[in-house]
């Protein structure tokens, strides 16, 4: 009997270390961690690569589509977004505030409305984009992005990113993740625009 | 001494037991997509052949964007489950379909799965085979 149940045993403790191994979301949170925390310290003006310049022909917010050449001379902060990502809309709040306090002083704040699924899904729909601004207040110049075509320029994977561009034209800052108003990030976002502006 | 002994190696073989009969009970369900975040899972829910989709652990899966599988342009099964978070933007249980009377066999898992410790989203598109 004893045999019987050693090997049962020995048949669990195995399946214990397959389920131990086939989790790996921890090891995805870990990597995407490890990837903000080399992105923190920003690059430096010398070893910056040029921003790429986007094409995206609908625009809200904006009379206009506005191009990266017509923004010199200004600091601009792109965030990657979606109208149906949580972590995405939780940080509006933060990113109204950086623009509410530093659009005057030279700061040009643009989310990139760029879909997960398929049409079918309504992301790509203009009128249910336009219904989000209106839910959550949202002022700055929205480009709707439904081929990707920005979101694969500048090689984005997570809904939300961030990318600062300084006045130069020149990726500066890059970063993804949900923060909101009063906490680390947000205050470390604040502070990377405020290196930026006073160059 | 001796009869405690006995109780804990009765229950311990019957803990096994258990353990064993519910993990093949997991094998049969079926796994039939998975990646890092997700696993999607055929079940047989009252005799309906039922399709699951689980997240691994610390990842959540968007309810605000529910997780489909396209068989074609006009055949489409959404997931869901009426369990969500007090916001209504993450499944709190697996969501999951009936099968139904689908007449491909192969499709596209899409799903928008969020790591909680980092709160971003992220798109999940994966190939699915129905046994």
């Amino acid at each position: 009997m004893r045999w019987v149940f050693s090997a049962i045993l020995i048949s669990m403790l195995g399946g214990a270390l397959a389920l131990e191994s086939s989790t790996p979301a921890s090891t995805l949170s870990k990597r995407i961690a490890v990837s903000m925390a080399q992105r923190s310290d920003g690059i430096p003006a010398s070893d910056a690569r040029p921003a790429p310049a986007w094409g995206n022909t609908s625009w809200l917010n904006s009379t206009a589509p506005i191009s990266l050449a017509s923004l010199k001379g200004q600091v601009v902060l792109l965030n990657f977004w979606v109208f149906t990502c949580y972590n995405c809309t939780n940080t509006v709040p933060s990113l109204k505030l950086l623009d509410s306090t530093y659009r005057a002083r030279g700061l040009v704040t643009i989310g990139i409305h760029t879909p997960e699924f398929p049409p079918y899904a309504g992301e790509h729909d203009r009128g249910n984009v336009a219904k989000a601004l209106s839910k959550y207040g949202i002022t700055y110049p929205i480009a709707q992005d439904n081929d990707r075509a920005t979101w694969s320029r500048y090689n984005i994977h997570y809904w939300p990113s961030f990318v600062l561009i300084d006045k130069e034209g020149r990726i500066r800052y890059e970063g993804y993740g949900e923060f909101h108003v009063g906490d680390k990030w947000h205050a470390e976002w604040e502070k990377r625009i405020n290196t930026l502006l006073a160059e | 001494m001796q009869s405690i002994r006995c109780v804990l190696r009765a229950a311990t073989g019957i803990a096994c037991i258990a353990a064993t009969l519910s993990g093949c009970a997991r094998v049969e369900e079926g796994e039939i997509a998975r990646n890092e975040l997700v696993s999607l899972m055929v079940v047989g829910v009252k005799g309906v052949r039922t399709l699951r989709l689980d997240a691994a652990p610390g990842a959540q899966i968007n309810a605000l964007l529910p997780p489909t599988v396209e068989f074609s342009p006009t055949e489409r099964l959404q997931l869901s489950s009426p369990l969500v978070t007090a916001d209504s933007s993450y499944f709190t249980a697996s969501p999951s379909v009936s099968i139904g009377d689908v007449s491909a066999k192969r499709g596209v898992l899409r799903a928008s799965v969020c790591p909680a410790a980092v709160k971003v989203c992220k798109f999940v598109e994966l190939p699915v085979a129905l046994p």
